[in-house]
């Protein structure tokens, strides 16, 4: 989200830029589960393919500025089950999302009402894998009301949720957001806590709940803070995402995050578990993840009229060379 | 009005033969579930409670139905020209849209409006692909174009290939624009159903400034692209 950091500071702060190292995790394969791609660029979904990101998750959340009517949410939840679903697919990456009424856009009572109504219509929809991102932001009164409302409208439907917790006052928000969520009766198997830090880890885990952390320069976790958190707490129910989103942030986090902690001598089987066969699993229970998902080319069920004539061929998008100045 | 004179072909036929296809292809727990789903909507539809039970169906399909490619010799030919999908949830999407209470013209195009509004991906190529089997079919020209405009191939080849929707309805501003498209984003021309039956000369002319377009950048021309010219030329 917003840096505090000013720009100046910034650049000043800045080294010499070096070219990006991925060697380690040649022929590894990554799951992001928490990714908002709808504001990245293909030179985005380019990188993330060819650093090995097959699956990601795109959970809905507000646009950087408050909606004002029902519509624009329900354009935005047909784009994360529509368009940004096949512009994922043209890099062989297969897009899910989780559908909700985010915790910044619950404070507009009207409007929110009638999102409440909406959600039905999308959370059964194919590539929904839960109801999020929802919980906290202020911790207002109308935040724990809708909060409230889609924990219920997720054990109807029986798919996991998706849990943001805030950013202020977040030990806290994280704490309420589970002990509401335990009131409620879910599972907290089927419940994963994001944007964890150091402060807010062990209560999540000691809970039964998956702990998420968000790899976000400047605001958020850095991943030699995760190796820590690892060493510490070991592999389950633990995952890593980029969050990335229109602030500045890193849609290479997940990827980035496996390099270093094979640098640093975390096992293997540690790491394939936090950078993506964790987050399968917790989100693989709204059964809308294929069993044979990471042994298959980006094959996003669509179209069968055609039999035979696969649509979506994944990676078929031609490339463009971003180091040249010919563009053609 | 009765229900048969809004729809321009055999209603009945058309539903028994879907309907006899997921008896078929269904498990018995998803056709039941399917049929008394739809009963039920409807039954809400007419009494005045709007569509949104159908919305809700619609959405469901892609949880009760297996989306597994079908292996099985379909029909060829149906009573309204809709080209039949190797799929159970297309073939059930299909079916569900034939249970729409057709009577009020206007419940019809906002229940069924409502559904292209908020589709995913394989639901817009069901609905794409069901244009001729709507009630009021010239009322779906509109979204036709829609179809036409979007980025998706999938959709793109549902309205576009095995449809006779669009030589019969379009308007030939927009039917030149379906070809155009058709020629930019690389499809098969031959599948265009109905194609012989709406060439025109300027559709001809809009062809021949693509091919000119294409040579100066020194890009590849489309394989149909000189015959489909040719076509349009001598009317």
């Amino acid at each position: 989200m917003c840096s505090d950091a000013s720009f100046k500071e910034r650049n000043q702060r800045r080294e010499p830029m070096k070219s990006l190292d991925l060697s380690r995790i040649a022929g590894k394969t990554f799951f992001d589960p928490h990714v908002h791609m709808s504001a990245r660029t293909t030179d985005d979904y380019q990188a993330m393919a060819d650093a090995g990101i097959r699956g990601i998750i795109e959970p809905a959340f507000w646009l950087g500025q408050p909606r004002t009517g029902l519509s624009t949410f329900e354009d935005y939840f047909s784009s994360l089950v529509g368009w940004e679903r096949f512009r994922a697919s043209q890099f062989g990456i297969q897009h899910f999302c989780t559908i909700g009424l985010n915790s910044r856009e619950a404070n507009n009572a009207p409007l929110a009402q009638q999102v409440m109504e909406l959600l039905p219509e999308f959370i059964y929809k194919e590539g929904v894998v839960g109801i999020g991102e929802i919980g906290f932001d202020d911790q207002t009164p109308m935040e724990e009301v809708y909060y409230r409302a889609q924990l219920d409208l997720a054990l109807e439907a029986e798919l996991p949720v998706q849990v943001h917790t805030p950013h202020r006052d977040k030990k806290r928000g994280t704490s309420r957001s589970m002990d509401i969520a335990l009131e409620h009766g879910l599972d907290p198997g089927m419940v994963i806590i994001d944007h964890n830090n150091e402060e807010t880890v062990r209560e999540v885990l000691d809970k039964g709940f998956w702990a998420a952390f968000t790899i976000y320069p400047f605001t958020k976790m850095g991943n030699q803070r995760m190796v820590e958190v690892l060493r510490q707490y070991g592999p389950e129910r633990i995952m890593v995402n980029s969050a990335a989103d229109w602030g500045i942030s890193d849609p290479l986090a997940v990827p980035k995050t496996a390099a270093l902690m094979l640098e640093q001598g975390i096992d293997a089987d540690w790491v394939e578990a936090v950078t993506c066969t964790n987050a399968i699993r917790a989100f693989g229970q709204s059964g809308q993840i294929p069993d044979n998902f990471l042994d298959t080319p980006a094959a996003v069920n669509q179209d069968q009229k055609y039999a035979g004539n696969s649509v979506l061929r994944g990676g078929q998008q031609p490339r463009i060379d971003p180091n040249s100045i010919i563009i053609e | 009005m009765s229900t048969q004179a809004t729809f321009t072909y055999n209603l009945q036929a058309q539903r028994q033969q879907l309907q006899d296809l997921l008896a078929e292809h269904l498990s018995p727990a998803a056709y039941d579930w399917l049929k008394q789903a739809a009963k039920d909507a409807a039954e809400k539809m007419r009494a005045g409670g709007g569509s949104a039970p159908f919305r809700v169906l619609f959405s469901r399909i892609a949880r009760k139905i297996s989306g597994e490619p079908l292996h099985a010799t379909l029909p060829g030919s149906t009573p309204s020209g809709v080209f039949l999908p190797a799929d159970r949830q297309q073939l059930a999407r299909l079916w569900v849209l034939l249970q729409v209470p057709p009577e009020n013209r206007e419940g019809y195009l906002q229940a069924v409006g409502d559904l292209f509004r908020r589709a995913d991906m394989r639901e817009l190529v069901a609905l794409y692909t069901a244009l001729p089997l709507l009630a009021y079919p010239e009322d779906w020209i509109w979204q036709c174009t829609e179809g036409i405009r979007s980025n998706i191939d999938g959709v793109l080849k549902a309205v576009m290939l095995h449809n006779p929707y669009p030589a019969e309805y379009l308007p030939q501003g927009a039917w030149n624009q379906l070809i155009l498209k058709a020629f930019f984003t690389d499809q098969d021309l031959t599948l265009v159903s109905g194609e012989p039956t709406r060439r025109n000369p300027e559709l001809a002319l809009a062809l021949k400034d693509y091919r000119d377009e294409r040579l100066a950048a020194g890009r590849p021309l489309h394989k149909d692209l000189e015959e489909m010219i040719k076509n349009n030329e001598t009317k």
